[in-house]
């Protein structure tokens, strides 16, 4: 198999997951949050595709999964946005430090 | 050959997304230059498809199980045609641009949207397979969006945005099925391998996916709405993208659509009555060309769907130039009377002559008067339609009289009427050496239909060409008449052009017949629902919670009772007991209440510092998932470690 092997793969898989998790821990506007949490599954279906390619090549179930969660992902960003724009409309802002309501 | 093919779309797409990773200072320049590359090696595939060769580009996007989806792209001559279109009228609206854009401080995102839509459009007609056809279709409708959702600060512009996209989505699901049908049919994405005929529900499919695309009924009401966008987008837009992706695909599907076809020709017909009628009514000058162009694709679909690839695409080209030019000549009027209704214009043949005689020559085109020794290319169209059915002949024959109607109206309206000059000047800069140009190109593009271009393209596209001296002694009687209506009428009712029972039918003829009515369907659908979710919410959550607290306040009571009763049978048990509850209480106090008391202040202290960490920060509680998937991880990896 020619080009780069499996490990570059699950390095490049690894590098966004950690820039998702900084920007999810790091970042102030929910849109920069969700966009975080975004990076954060395509690392993971990053290193699943790489898996599949390197481990299993023959089988297609991998492939499927990965659509399924990249589907799941489109609607996990719908909702997402759903709520934002109604945090929005409440509060005129989308900085996460503002919605705090959940202190105990 | 190749390479210059691969070039063609890249150039434009690389400058787009150069553009949006941030150059600012050269935007205009690098998408300007970059669509005139995509020109040059446009024309160098035209000239190779001319010699008979076929460039052709695969490669291999994702492979399933047995299946494979291989991306192509292929320059067979109607591309070839295409290409050449779309990146000639693209390059001139750039160049316009550079002077119309300039006060604009958002430029650069409008030069990254508009290269990337010049790009999609490119690798729409260049596409080889089914999958990367409908890739750049998207994409295109994706540009539409991003373009006419441009002017944010214009309150109309979002609403016209998402209606453009969602009205055309209808038509892309169509398209998706009838694509996978077929796909899933031969095997194969590949358009040369799909046979000589589609199952006849994926022929009105597609025809369906077009429609939405062209604005043609009953997807009609986005076009004219998505005029807030700027000139130079309807300009693109209009003439050699987007609507022109509906004619094109109906063009390159033609050959296998067989059933369908008919119901193209009428679409279109309809839709050429339509957009012409509410063009004599309209007050605004950009919505006056945005029904005008509805009318014309009506015009191509008639073309293509009485059976002539060849009308259809000759009168696209012809199209492409004067529906361009007349933008472009409208944006210079609106720069200078500062605005698109017709209230504001009037005598600006004066005012500004170079635009004026641009613009008398589109009009001319466009009402279908042979500006130059070559015919107009409206004629072709209504050969076909003659040769298809009679009675499309004549419809056709009604709606060319009505284009020639409002397009003598505009020339009327904006130029002609007699009307104090109001202070505008004429086109400047870069936006008069585009119009210059199409002023060139026009005659030249409208004389190439007879001698230059209308027979080698029949040879290239391989159509036949029907063309007949009867059609077109009736195509140039419509246009006069047309005229001569227009002008006779301008004299007598000179405020508007319309004679004042007419002027009555301009809200139904801009109502959007049909399609409003199910999306208020589905609207109210989904409001009924959102009830009927709220009715069973209050029904059950709410009631349940109110019974659980009934329930909760009837134990108490009863509790109460209970300890009544305890309390009486403790006094009743009376004196003897006190000095045994005397002592008892003094250990209670002393050793009881005191390690309670204890234990409630450590507790307290315990839940003051547990509070902390219910900060209401979200990134904290993200914090703890992360914390706690990685504890999850380490743990799992020590079990393996052990086992």
């Amino acid at each position: 198999m020619n080009g780069p092997g499996l490990v570059p793969y699950l390095a490049v898989g690894a590098a966004l997951f950690g820039i998702g998790v900084a920007g999810i821990l790091s970042q102030r506007s929910a849109l920069m949050v969700l966009m975080s949490v975004e990076v954060v599954m395509n690392a993971a279906v990053l290193t699943l595709v790489a898996f599949w390619r390197f481990v299993r090549p023959d089988r297609f179930d991998a492939q499927v999964f990965a659509i399924v969660a990249i589907t799941i992902g489109a609607v996990e960003m719908a909702a997402g946005l759903g709520l934002l724009l109604l945090l929005f409309r409440q509060r005129g802002s989308v900085n996460v430090d503002s919605a705090r309501e959940l202190k105990g | 050959m190749n390479a210059a093919l691969c070039l063609v779309p890249l150039l434009p797409l690389v400058a787009s997304a150069t553009i949006a990773v941030g150059l600012r200072r050269g935007a205009r320049w690098l998408s300007t230059v970059s669509l005139a590359g995509s020109l040059g090696c446009a024309i160098a595939i035209l000239v190779a498809s001319a010699r008979g060769e076929t460039p052709e580009v695969a490669a291999p996007w994702l492979a399933v199980g047995r299946r494979s989806l291989t991306l192509v792209l292929r320059a067979d001559p109607l591309a070839a045609v295409a290409a050449v279109l779309v990146s000639a009228v693209g390059v001139l609206v750039f160049l316009y641009a550079l002077d119309y854009m300039r006060p604009d401080a958002r430029a650069p995102r409008f030069y990254a949207a508009m290269s990337l839509f010049a790009g999609s459009m490119l690798v729409l007609v260049l596409a080889g397979d089914l999958i990367a056809l409908f890739i750049a279709w998207e994409l295109v409708g994706a540009c539409s969006y991003l373009l006419i959702g441009f002017r944010l600060e214009d309150g109309r512009a979002g609403p016209a945005a998402t209606k453009a996209f969602l009205v055309t989505r209808i038509g892309d699901l169509a398209l998706l099925l009838g694509f996978l049908t077929l796909i899933a049919r031969t095997g194969t994405s590949h358009m040369a391998d799909l046979g000589s005929a589609v199952p006849t529900w994926v022929a009105f499919a597609i025809v369906l996916g077009a429609a939405a695309k062209s604005a043609q009924l009953p997807f009609q009401g986005w076009l004219p709405d998505a005029m807030v966008g700027p000139t130079p987008v309807s300009a693109l837009l209009h003439s050699a993208t987007m609507v022109a992706a509906g004619a094109f695909l109906l063009a390159r599907f033609q050959a296998v659509l067989g059933p369908a076809l008919p119901l193209a020709a009428w679409l279109g017909l309809a839709t050429a009555m339509l957009g012409s009628a509410a063009a004599l009514v309209e007050e605004d000058l950009k919505r006056t060309l945005a029904y005008s162009t509805m009318s014309q694709i009506g015009f191509m679909w008639i073309g293509i769907g009485s059976g002539s690839v060849l009308a259809g695409m000759v009168l696209l080209i012809g199209h492409a130039l004067y529906k361009s030019t007349l933008f472009l000549a409208a944006g210079a009027v609106e720069r200078g009377v500062g605005g698109t209704e017709f209230s504001r214009m009037g005598g600006l043949a004066r005012r500004m002559p170079f635009t004026f005689a641009v613009s008398l020559l589109a009009t001319l085109a466009l009402a279908g008067v042979p500006i130059t020794l070559a015919l107009s290319p409206k004629d072709r169209v209504l050969a076909a339609a003659r040769h298809a059915s009679p009675l499309l002949f004549w419809l056709a024959i009604a709606a060319s009289v009505l284009t020639a109607m409002y397009a003598g109206r505009i020339l009327w309206l904006v130029f002609l009427r007699d009307r104090e000059p109001s202070s505008a000047d004429d086109a400047r800069g870069s936006m008069r050496v585009a119009l210059l140009a199409f002023g060139i190109l026009l005659p030249i593009g409208l004389l190439a239909d007879g001698r230059i271009v209308g027979s080698p393209l029949s040879k290239l596209i391989g159509a036949t060409d029907s063309e007949q001296p009867v059609s077109t002694a009736v195509a140039l009687v419509a246009a006069a008449a047309g005229f001569a209506l227009a002008i006779a009428a301008g004299r007598r009712w000179s405020a508007y052009l319309i004679w004042p029972g007419f002027a009555r039918l301009r809200r139904p003829l801009s109502a959007e017949l049909g399609l409003v009515v199910v999306y208020r369907t589905i609207a109210r659908g989904a409001e009924k629902l959102a009830a009927l979710a709220a009715t069973f919410d209050r029904r059950t959550f709410d009631a349940g919670g109110a019974r659980l607290a009934h329930a909760v306040a009837s134990f108490t009571r009863a509790a109460t009772r209970i300890e009544g009763w305890l309390d009486s049978a403790a006094t009743a048990a009376g004196p003897g007991m006190l000095r045994t509850a005397r002592r008892a209480s003094r250990i209670d106090r002393d050793w009881l209440e005191a390690s309670i008391s204890q234990a409630a202040r450590l507790l307290l202290a315990g839940s003051e510092r547990a509070r902390s960490t219910e900060s209401g920060r979200i990134e904290n509680y993200l914090l703890y998932a992360i914390g706690g998937v990685l504890a999850a991880c380490v743990a799992g990896a020590f079990a393996l470690l052990l086992r």
